[in-house]
């Protein structure tokens, strides 16, 4: 039977996947604008953030009007509570976009460093991996969204290859490349917060599907 | 510990199967509700402890229902009137008798030839304590019932109810002829009451399955669909039955 309350879940849907989009742009940009040295993109980056944090907004009001007016239980309950906190990742996300901007403008300034080798896998994992939690949460795929959650391991290992390299062949050999330097690192750690972000969304997307709380437990994926 | 069990508990009217093959364990001092659309057996069920429907004619009922152990529908078991001092039984519509309220609470009492004269003022005071009617009508004691509120009405039937010291009170739709405070008032009364009573009540109020119980069942055409912590059963249902009804897709 088609409930009124059914439209209102499709365009909370909507609205995420509209987020998502935003940010996956934010990301993509922003990575960009880094390789390239580009500053209008880092400042583009910038700019849409406001917009990503006041769809933020309307999304949270939304869930809220929903809870206090539908009373939701069972499925409904965990997409709109899981909805709520995907986009708050989202925007978290997109907060990351917009400090890898930073980077990108602290850097066009200097010489480069190094060419980049893993910070590009680095943005290609947290790019697909963002994609492929926002696919599981559209189309319920709890496969996809175990998947994520077991790349965040090769996260960690590409950040940590990449603070490694910067530390001890370039920071430590010589100080003065710190102003280079640092930037990467930060670069890094943010890419790398974005797939926690990506995971937790996947995450979100298992207790969704089959009310299991895998947070802190992969042992239970 | 189970109060009441079920085994393979099955309900005919004449030729209509109304409860098939019920399994249920209700536990004591927990509040238990049984949700489910019309039809689906749910007071059929709840009359079934307390042998409300041995009043039917053409009822056929199979199984076992163990109260403390004990199976009140063996052929043996022909003691009513104490089963019916031991469960409790509010109904949909408060029906005080067309008494006054004092007569209405001791009652039963006179009926099971409880008590002494001399205690029946302090049974009569204690049992509208316990439904917190006693300050409101302490000075109406002797007025007649039928002048009461709805809500006050409904609490003195559960005073009533409990003041023969039944174990189980039975509530079938118990608030769905009050206004949301009452319904509100009459909830907290339960959770109050669930110290020292099993409680079970049908309801159609999911909102109020969900607030007000602790074990929820939802039964479907005669079937036992599912049983679980309420809390479970309205953020992870098992069954896609259940969770089509209560969220309001079945129909």
């Amino acid at each position: 039977m088609e409930r009124i309350f059914d439209e209102e879940l499709k365009q909370l849907r909507q609205d995420i996947l509209m987020m998502a989009s935003l940010v996956e742009e934010a990301i993509f940009k922003s990575v960009e604008a880094l390789k390239q040295g580009n500053e209008a993109l880092a400042g583009e980056v910038i700019a849409s953030d406001k917009k990503i944090d006041e769809l933020e907004n309307k999304i949270d009001e939304f869930c809220l009007d929903l809870i206090a007016l539908r009373q939701p239980v069972a499925q409904d309950l965990r997409f709109i509570t899981m909805a709520m906190q995907i986009n708050s990742d989202l925007e978290r996300i997109a907060d990351l976009a917009v400090d890898i901007a930073q980077r990108a403008l602290e850097l066009i300034t200097q010489q480069v460093l190094k060419p980049l080798i893993d910070i590009p896998k680095l943005a290609n994992l947290s790019q697909t991996m963002l994609k492929e939690a926002i696919d599981a949460f559209i189309n319920k795929d709890v496969e996809l969204a175990k998947k994520v959650v077991l790349s965040d391991k090769e996260a960690d290992g590409l950040r940590d290859l990449v603070q490694k390299e910067l530390i001890y062949d370039y920071l430590v050999k010589d100080g003065r490349t710190a102003p280079r330097a640092v930037p990467l690192i930060l670069v890094a750690r943010h890419l790398e917060r974005i797939c926690d972000h990506a995971t937790n969304i996947a995450e979100d997307v298992v207790y969704m599907i089959q009310a299991k709380v895998v947070r802190h437990h992969p042992e239970k994926l | 510990m189970s109060k009441i069990i079920t085994n393979n508990l099955s309900l005919w009217y004449g030729g209509f199967q109304a409860l098939k093959k019920i399994n249920l364990a209700f536990q004591e001092k927990r509040i238990t509700s049984i949700i489910g659309p019309s039809g689906c057996g749910k007071s059929t069920l709840l009359r079934v402890f307390n042998r409300m429907n041995d009043l039917i004619d053409g009822v056929r009922i199979e199984g076992e229902v163990l109260i403390d152990s004990a199976d009140i529908l063996d052929g043996d078991f022909s003691d009513l009137v104490k089963l019916r001092k031991k469960v409790g039984m509010v109904f949909q519509r408060p029906n005080p008798f067309p008494l006054s309220v004092y007569e209405n609470i001791i009652f039963g009492l006179k009926v099971h030839h409880l008590v002494e004269k001399s205690e029946r003022e302090q049974i009569v005071r204690e049992s509208l304590e316990s439904v917190m009617l006693w300050n409101d009508l302490k000075d109406k004691l002797h007025r007649n019932a039928l002048g009461l509120s709805l809500e006050q009405k409904q609490r003195l039937c559960i005073a009533r109810a409990i003041a023969v010291e039944p174990d189980i009170l039975l509530m079938d739709e118990p608030c769905s002829a009050l206004d949301p405070q009452a319904t509100l008032k009459i909830e907290g009364l339960m959770q109050r009451l669930k110290n020292d009573y099993t409680i079970v009540i049908v309801t159609h109020n999911m909102q109020q399955a969900a607030r007000a119980s602790d074990d929820a069942g939802f039964m479907l055409l005669g079937e036992l669909i599912e049983f679980d912590r309420t809390v479970e059963m309205f953020t992870a249902p098992k069954d896609k039955r259940t969770e089509d009804y209560i969220t309001g897709r079945y129909g």
